[in-house]
This record gives C-alpha cells, structure tokens and sequence, in this order.
C-alpha cells in the first residue's frame, strides 16, 4: 500500500513544485523545478517496477482506502482508494517509466523555452493523474484520472498560448473528450443504479449473482442495463482512445510540444480507453452486442487511420494516425475477449510510439521546427543515430519478427482469426492484415521522404542540421531497447492464462493456427515495406503524376474524410446559430417581450387610456354624475320597485 | 437549557453595524475609510459568531436547533423565532464567508455615497441571514422580500448606464412572484392555524381539495422559480448582474439566488412531497431546459458578466433537479451544487471585476492574451473556470454528479438528458478563457497589472473553499445527512 501510495503521489510532489516556482515566475529557479520533476518521475518509476514485480510475481492485489469521499447513503461510501492488481501494476510501470524518459528528453527539447518549469509541471501532473486513474478502486476516482488527464492534456497541446492553432487543438480535444465523458458518467451512475457501488472489486463481486436488469427509458422503451452501461463506458473509451467518430482531436492535439505527443497522445493517455475496457471487461462480457460494436469500432478505426496516414504531410500527423490505427487493434481485440493481447500490444506499442515520436521531436528539432516531410529529405547523413532509431521503431510498429511489436500484433491478429473460425466474420481479420500492410507502408513511406532522397529544405535551416544532444539521445535509446526487447520478453509472461486477475473469468481458447496464418502477416509487412521503398525510390515521378490526377480524392483522403468539415457543418455552426437564435428571438424576442416589457407596455398603454377620463372639464364630469344618478335611480325603480 | 442566542445576534450584528455607520461624520475622505472599516469589521464579526453557531451546531440533530423565539403580536402566530438546521447552516456558512470578501473585493471600487452603500450592504447581510433563520412563514416572507430593497438600490444607484431598466426588470418579476408566495403563505397559515415552518407538514397538500392544492403548489412554485431563477422566469437575472455593481452581483449569484433553492427545499419538499413527486417531470423538463439554453445562450454572449450570468441559470437547473428529485443524495447534492455554485460564481464575478477595473470594458472581443501580461490572474481564473465546468476535485463535481445520480434513479430518461451539461459547461467555459485568457495579447490588455495580494488572498479563499468541498465533501454532507433524512423519504 505504501509503495503504491508512492507511485501515485510523488509525480505530484513534483509537480506542485515545479508549478509553484512557475507560479511566482522565479526564473532562477528553474534548474530545481527541473531536477526535482525529473528525479520525482525517477523515484516513482523505480518503486512502480519494484511494485509491479511484487504485484505479479507474489500474485497479490494491493488495495486501501485513504479517505472517505462522496458518502452516498450510511451503507454506501464512495472512498479515496488504491487497488493494485497486475493490469494496474503492469501500466503503471509503463506509464511512469515512459514518463521518465520523456522528462528526460524534455530537458533538452525544451531547453531555452521561458516557461519550462511550468512545462515540468505540466508533465508531472499528466503522470499523476494518470496513475491515479489506473490505480483507482472505483469508477468514480477512475473518472476524476481520467478527467484530471483531460485537463493535463488540454494544458499540455494548449502549451504555447499565444499560438492560436494551439489554442483551438487545445478545446476541441478536451470537449471532444467531454462528450465521451457523458458517456462515463451515465455509465458511472448506471452502475449504482444497478450495484448501488462504484466500487470495482464490489461490483465484480456482486456480478457473480448475476440477474438481468432493465432501465426504463420511456413506457414503452426498456433497455438492457448491462447494455445500457457497457455502451456508455465504450462512448467514452472511443473518446479518450481516438476511435473513429470521436477522433477528431488527437490529428489536432499534434499542437503541442512533441514530447506531450509522445507521452499523452502516443503511450499513455489515449490508451486509457484500452485500459478501461480491460478493466471493466467482466462487464463487457455480459453485454455480447456491445463487444460486436467494439470490434466493428476497433476495425474501422484501424483500416480508416492507416490509410488517412498514407496521406499526410506532417510527419507527426502520420505517426498521430498510426496511434489512432493500433488502438483500433487494441479495441478489436477487447472485441474478441483477448484481453491479454490488447494489454500486450498497449505495453509494446507505448515503447514504440513513444521512440517515433521523439525521434520525430528530433528530426524536427534538426530542422528548425519544420513539421512538413514534403521539405525534408536525406538527413541520414547528418543525424545518423536518429535515423537508426526510427529504424527500430518503424520494425517494431510494422511487426517484422523479433521487434517487440511482431508479438502483440501476431497475436492480435491470431486471435482475429480464431474469431472468424469461431463463428464470428472473418472481415476483421482482412482488415487487420491489410490495415497491417499499410501500417508497413506508411512508415517506409516516412522513412524514404525524411531521410533519403534530396533535401528540399532551404539553405539556412539545411546548414543548422545537427543530431540531437544526448539528453534528448538516451531517452530514446532506452526506449528502442524496450521497442526491440519487450516483446520477446514478455510474451511467454503475458500469454500464460489468468494474467489480469479478477478482471475475467474467462479462459482465453486457443486455436490450432495453420501454417500459412502463422506467416501471412510478416509477408504482409514485407510486402508493404518494399512496395514503399519501390515506391518512393524509383517510382517517384509516377507517383506525383498519379496523385496531380486523383488531386481531389486525395485531398478528401488527406483531410482525414472530411470528417471535421463534416462536424463543424452538422453541429458546431447549427450550435451557434442556435445559440444566437435562441438569445434574439427566444430570450428578447419572446420572454422579455411578452414577459416585464410586455407588461409594463400595458401599464403604460393602459393608463394612456385611462388618462382621457381626466378631461378637467367640470361639464364632462357633470354628466358622468349624472348618467350615474339616473343610472342608480332607475335600478331602484326598476329592479327593486 | 436556554443557550446563548447566538442566531440572532448574528442576525442583529449587521444591523447594528448599518446603524452605527449612520453616524459616521467627516471629511469625504475620512467617511470613506471609516465606513468601509467598519463595515468589514462587522462582517468578521459576524463570521466568528458564525463561528460559534458552527460550533454549537450538532449534525446529529434532524429538526431545527439553536431555536429563539419571542412571541409578538398577541398570539396571531406572527411571533419571532428562528432556528436552524443542516441545510440553513451551510447557507449561512456561505453569506458569512462570503460577505467580509464582497467588502474586501470593492475596497476601494465604490467612491460615490459610501454610507448609503455600506448600510445596503449589511441591511442585505442581515436580511439574507433573516430569511435562513426564520421559522415563520411570514417573518421568512419579509425578509425574503426586504432583501429585495437594498438590492434595488445597489444596482439603481451604483449600477451601470441602463441600470433603471435592470433595477425595473428585478422588482417586476421577483415582486410578482412574491405575491404569489405571500398568497399561498396567508392561505396555508390561516388553514393550519400556525405560521411556524414546523408546523408545515405533508399533511397541508392532502387537506386542501385538489385544485387548491396544486394552486398552492404552482403560487409557491412560480414565487421561487423567480428567485433562483429558472426558465421562463430567468431574463432578469442577466440584465441584474451587467448593471450591478461587482460586488452586488458577487452577492446576487453568491446568496442571493440560494434563497429560492432553501425556500424550494423548506417549504415544497416539507409541505408538498406527493404534489412536487407529481410535477417532477415538469420540473425536470424545464430544468434540463434551463442546461441546455442558458448554456447555449452563455456561449452566444460577449459581456463577460452576461456570460457568468447565464452559466449561472445552467447551475441551478441542477439545483432544482437534485431538490425536485426528492430523493437523500438528490438534496444534498442540490445543497452542495449551491454551496459551490454560490463560490464559484462569487469567484468569477470577482475576476470579471478585477478585468474590468484594469482595462474597463467587459466586451469579450477587446480582450485575449491575458496569460501573457497577468500569468497569475490567468491561473486563479483557470481554476474558477474548472469549477464551473465541474471537473471533478472541484465542488462543482460533487454536486452535479450526487444530482446526476439521483436522477438517474428517479428517472433514466431524465438522467440521460441530464449528462448534456457536461458538454455543454465546457464549450461556453473554455471559449471564454480561450477569448480572454489565450491568444495574442490585444491592445486594452498591454498594460494591466497582474493580481495584488488583496485580489490573490480573496480568491485563494474562494479557491480553498472549492477544492475543500471538491476533496472532502464528507465534512459538508455530514452536517446536511440528518437533516435530509427526515425530509425526504427515500
């Protein structure tokens, strides 16, 4: 408990310092906020290895309370708790240990920037808030993580304020991530509802009696709870983890300072969706159409962000696509029940991606802060070690064997397969071989335009070109050990059964692979790797006269199918007309109209009309008297008599 | 056991406070510094009487407690008497902290008539205090109403260039919803024979003949509806805070429109159960419509105050949801969805306030990249704006997610259409920040100062209060349990 409550709280130690010296803007005090941010993130790492060793090896659940919360009823407490198992130690490691080597590196990426203890800051709080969501015993706290990593997120693309394309990235990825949300939170309250808990090990506990539940929407409209709240947990894990529909913000949240892609939008933060699907997967198994749409969801992603990263200019966007494409691996597989594997290709994925998208950060950190790949070109030369590691980097993703992502995406694929031969449609699985060939296609598609060919850059940025520093080195070299050597490590640990405890009960089947399954995706990869090289070594010049011919479609393709256009027509701008209509013909138009002014208009009109009773003339008002006389006197005589 | 009266001393100490200033004489100068002296100094004092009541205040209790009456007026039930219980507590807690920050907050921003302002100023104090102590319906009346006066004032005569029509709009609408009440309360009082709230019991609904009763219902409905406000009865509210004075609209969001929640949950939940569970989808519905539209129309605004403003309407449709959905977590959610609405508002009115002294305008468009000129003043807005986008850790979240829950129990539709919000608070909450805050500095913002160290203190109070209530709730739903429970039934 105490390791764990370690792990979770020195991120923030860190962090608050770091923060406050950024607060009262005390400039010399920078070299602390960066030492303490770095070792705390050390600290932290190391006791999460040690806490992950223990947890996994001795088989033990750490779980605590710390402090009471939102007491819901006297029996019903939501609490401040930690709950330790495998799948919360084994992201934990990750999570801190990347975060340690992105610290690192940002020492050097940032170097001269004027606010970088707020920067430190930033990055430590992102760490803490996503520990405490992996670490979290219940939903509620999870949700707090996973708000609290939204707003680090929002904190980190929006880094540069002044910059205004940032500033927008910034809002709509936390309010995209907002409406995945509400997806949370009706999960969240459809859980007490249900189990009157938020608690996790509680409702697994209380699942075992397991009877169906309804919540009745209308009269007439019942809904299945577990299926009820299965799909509002999938509404927000599609948010956070960039699934087709909801992943307009993570191309954009690019914004941001190449170390915060790596870490947030690479590693850790956009697979917090996997995780919670992981998580709750003893849920998901009693919702089966609700897992038919994660694999649906999970394979379109996939297909539909690969071959969008074909298309992009920007050498971040396309590693940005490629994230978005492996977490639609990483959802097919929760589709499917193999759970293990999703949570394996999340670890080799973390290390892979994040070592692209720093040597990404080194590559544009060489070229003078040009993003554009179209004016890069033959930088081997000059920085040959980056060029290596984008090298390793680009095997693992593509899976050629022995590169750690070879393992996971293997077995993610097998396991498409034993889906197909299990009932399911074999669509998925053609989807994830071609969606693999790309994959291989567009990373030597990166390769061939940053690094061989002519440099298209101008002089000045081409005399400035120079290898990164070995601040910005070692991290990344650490992290291409981990994109080499994970796989192979730690397959035989992730495919022994019953891996994440207490999260399923399920027994994952095995199936009788053929021989041709077992090497299709490697030749897949190989094949989309050398089409690529033929592609843009040779074929250059055809190439340029095939896209100037479909220029259009590949513009669709390049603005990611339009789907912002898309978005922005549909509902942002009907939105703010609405507002506005609402404001002038609603609020002014209607209440206050016919409301206050309406009514003082009549006060006003009225005794504008009553005023002409007052004439002031003494003959006028004889008269009224006397109509009045006359008028009672007749009544006397007539009626009473 | 008669205990010390520490309920009315807190009520009377203001007073005394507007009589003393009374005779303040002197140069204008002098009258200035003294009567602000003294009136912060009333407001301390009557936070650390306040002090006491907390301590006395036992949360094990579920009636009223600390009871004081004086009977008056030959019997007629008009006697004198106040007492509190766990929810009148906490909203004295939040006029007693908020009230010396309101005073601090225009230190030195009000130079015309500073006796007249400072007397408002703690009349309204008292008053508010008056209508969360009372125990009779018709001494409740009077104050809810007396509030209304200094209000009147503050707006009418420090308020902005359209303050006449403000100041109209106010009294028209709440004067109209007062009458309502004032019908309902004699009709009630003169059936039950009593005008003590304690006397007010379920059984009033079932002793009337139906139509009676849901007239009742809808006279007392529409009376708080106006306070709180909600739609349709809202459009003074924005026209109120534009034309008030910082520190009249730091109290209006504050307290003042608290008071048709607590009235909400005194007298509809107490008197009316069954009739309030029958109208609940009425209310629910106009509630969910207030989140929508006033989130809409908050987006839709560029006066900063306007937007405050309606965010403001947005927040209490949670309040009416959580107190309407009758159930234990659904009030305390509502109470604490006030407590925090009331210190977040607060929070935001006070950095409107502090933008506006600095560059005097309060066009959203004339301003961006505050951040780089007032860093600090960046972050004590950034946190405020968390709050009222409720992010959790913040009390925000608290209540909105205890409202959430409750509805969702009551009724899944509603609590579906409920999670709207959550969208909503964000699109209107950052693009504020984002206009004002972020971007390149504009030319009104080139010069400002960043925040002083009175302006800091204010809102790390404010923000303490805020990440208090976010973090550790328990210490505040405590106080609330017992007192709930009795209330409601589920």
């Amino acid at each position: 408990m105490i390791m764990a409550a370690a792990v979770l709280w020195i991120p923030l130690i860190g962090s608050c310092v770091a923060g406050l010296i950024s607060f009262f803007n005390q400039r010399t005090m920078d070299d602390v906020a960066k030492l303490v941010t770095c070792m705390c993130m050390g600290v932290s790492a190391l006791v999460a290895l040690d806490l992950a060793y223990d947890v996994i090896i001795a088989k033990k659940i750490v779980h605590g309370e710390m402090l009471s919360w939102i007491p819901l009823d006297d029996h019903h407490k939501i609490t401040w708790g930690l709950y330790v198992d495998s799948l919360s130690a084994i992201m934990a490691a990750v999570v801190t240990c990347v975060s340690f080597m992105v610290h690192i590196y940002s020492l050097g990426y940032m170097k001269g920037d004027k606010s970088i203890a707020r920067f430190m800051s930033y990055l430590s709080l992102f760490t803490f808030f996503m520990l405490f969501l992996v670490m979290s015993d219940d939903l509620l706290q999870l949700f707090l993580g996973w708000e609290g990593v939204g707003l680090s997120s929002y904190l980190l693309i929006g880094f540069w304020f002044h910059k205004d394309s940032a500033n927008a990235a910034s809002m709509k990825a936390f309010i995209t991530n907002r409406i995945g949300d509400m997806g949370m939170v009706l999960g969240i309250v459809g859980c007490i509802a249900v189990f009157d808990s938020v608690s996790i090990p509680e409702i697994l506990l209380k699942l075992t009696t397991f009877d169906e539940a309804f919540f009745r929407l209308t009269d007439h409209l019942t809904i299945n709870a577990y299926t009820f709240i299965c799909i509002s947990f999938l509404i927000g894990a599609m948010a956070k983890s960039a699934q087709f529909g909801l992943h307009v913000w993570l191309p954009d949240a690019m914004e941001g300072p190449t170390p915060v892609s790596a870490l947030i939008h690479a590693a850790t933060m956009v697979t917090a969706g996997v995780f919670l699907l992981i998580r709750l997967s003893f849920l998901f198994e009693y919702a089966p159409s609700v897992k038919t749409a994660i694999v649906v969801i999970g394979a379109i992603t996939a297909l539909f962000a690969a071959v969008v990263g074909l298309f992009q200019k920007d050498i971040k966007r396309v590693i940005a696509y490629s994230t978005c494409s492996q977490l639609g691996y990483m959802f097919m597989a929760c589709g499917v029940s193999m759970y293990s594997a999703a949570l394996f290709h999340l670890v080799t994925h973390a290390f892979f991606k994040a070592l692209l998208f720093l040597s990404a950060g080194s590559v544009i950190h060489a070229m003078s802060g040009e993003q554009n790949m179209r004016k890069m070109g033959g930088l081997y030369k000059h920085i040959p070690v980056t060029y290596a590691l984008v090298w390793i980097g680009s095997l693992a993703l593509a899976g050629i064997p022995l590169f750690a992502g070879y393992y996971s995406k293997d077995w993610i694929l097998e396991s498409l397969y034993g889906y197909a031969m299990d009932g399911g449609s074999i669509i998925p699985y053609i989807i994830g071989l071609s969606s693999a060939f790309l994959t291989a296609f567009y990373s030597w598609r990166l390769i061939s335009l940053v690094f061989h060919g002519d440099c298209k850059a101008d002089e000045r940025v081409q005399s400035h070109i120079h290898e990164a520093p070995m601040i910005m080195l070692i991290p990344k070299v650490i992290l291409a050990v981990g994109a080499v050597f994970s796989g192979i490590a730690l397959v035989g640990f992730f495919t022994s059964s019953q891996l994440i405890s207490g999260a399923y009960v399920f027994t994952e089947i095995e199936h009788h692979i053929p021989g041709l399954i077992q090497v299709l995706p490697i030749m897949v990869a190989l094949s989309g790797i050398a089409l690529a090289v033929s592609v843009y070594h040779t074929q250059r010049n055809k190439l340029a006269i095939w896209l100037v011919r479909f220029k259009r479609a590949s513009a669709i393709i390049q603005s990611g199918f339009a789907v912002d256009e898309f978005y922005r027509k549909a509902f942002i701008k009907p939105l703010q007309w609405l507002g506005s209509f609402l404001y002038h013909h609603i609020e002014k138009g209607l209440i206050d109209r016919y409301g206050p002014n309406g009514f003082a208009l009549f006060i006003s009109r009225l005794s504008g009309a009553l005023r002409y009773l007052q004439t002031g003339n003494v003959r006028d008002y004889a008269i009224v008297m006397i109509a009045g006389l006359m008028g009672m006197l007749g009544y006397v005589v007539v009626v009473i008599k | 056991m008669i205990s010390f009266p520490f309920l009315t001393l807190l009520l009377v100490l203001p007073l005394l406070g507007a009589v003393l200033l009374f005779f303040i004489k002197g140069s204008p100068v002098q009258i200035l510094s003294n009567t602000r002296a003294v009136a912060l100094w009333t407001t301390c004092c009557t936070f650390l009487v306040f002090l006491f009541v907390w301590q006395e205040f036992d949360p094990a209790k579920s009636h009223f407690q600390l009871t004081h009456q004086i009977p008056m007026f030959g019997g007629m039930g008009l006697e004198y008497s106040v007492g509190i219980d766990g929810v009148s507590l906490l909203m004295l807690m939040l006029t007693s902290v908020l009230m010396p920050l309101v005073m601090l907050a225009g230190w030195s921003s009000i130079q015309t008539r500073p006796k007249l302002y400072y007397i408002a100023l703690l009349c309204m104090q008292s008053f508010i205090t008056g209508a969360f102590i009372s125990l009779n319906v018709i001494m409740f009346y009077v104050f809810f109403e007396a509030v209304l006066i200094p209000m009147f004032l503050l707006i009418g005569i420090w308020g902005g260039e359209h303050r006449v029509y403000a100041t109209y709009k106010f009294f028209l609408f709440t004067f109209f919803g007062s009458i309502l009440m004032l019908v309902a309360f004699l009709v009630i009082g003169t059936y039950v024979n009593s005008f003590n709230i304690v006397d007010c019991k379920s059984v009033i609904e079932e002793s009337f003949t139906s139509n009676v009763s849901h007239a009742l219902w809808w006279a007392l409905f529409i009376g708080f509806a106006i306070k709180i406000p909600m739609i349709p009865f809202h459009t003074w509210l924005p026209d109120a805070h534009v034309q008030a004075p910082a520190t009249a609209s730091m109290i209006l969001a504050g307290v003042l429109l608290k008071l048709g929640g607590y009235a909400m949950i005194r007298f509809h939940l107490l008197a009316f159960p069954n009739l309030s569970a029958h109208y609940f989808p009425v209310v629910a519905g106009l509630s969910i419509i207030a989140i929508v539209y006033a989130s809409l129309l908050a987006w839709s605004q560029s006066d900063m105050k306007k937007l405050v403003a309606y965010s403001s309407v947005a927040h209490m449709g949670y309040v009416t949801l959580g107190i309407y959905s009758q159930s234990a977590i659904g009030v305390k959610g509502a109470v604490i969805q006030m407590v925090s609405h009331g210190v977040i508002s607060a929070g935001l009115f006070y950095v409107v306030d502090m933008l506006y002294r600095r560059t005097h305008t309060r066009d959203i468009h004339q301003y961006g990249g505050v951040a780089s000129i007032a860093p600090k003043l960046s972050v004590m807005a950034f946190i405020f704006i968390l709050g009222l986008i409720s992010l959790p850790i913040t009390s925000g979240f608290v209540g909105e997610i205890m409202v959430t829950i409750a509805v969702f129990k009551v009724s899944q539709l509603f609590g579906i259409l409920t999670v709207v919000g959550i969208v909503l608070a964000p699109i209107y909450g950052l693009s504020f920040y984002r206009q004002v805050f972020l971007g390149k500095t504009s030319e009104k913002v080139q010069k400002i100062k960043d925040i002083t160290l009175k302006e800091f203190a204010i809102c790390s109070v404010l923000i303490l209060i805020i990440a208090w209530v976010g973090i550790y709730p328990k210490s505040v739903i405590d106080v609330l349990d017992n007192t709930v429970k009795h209330m409601v039934k589920g």
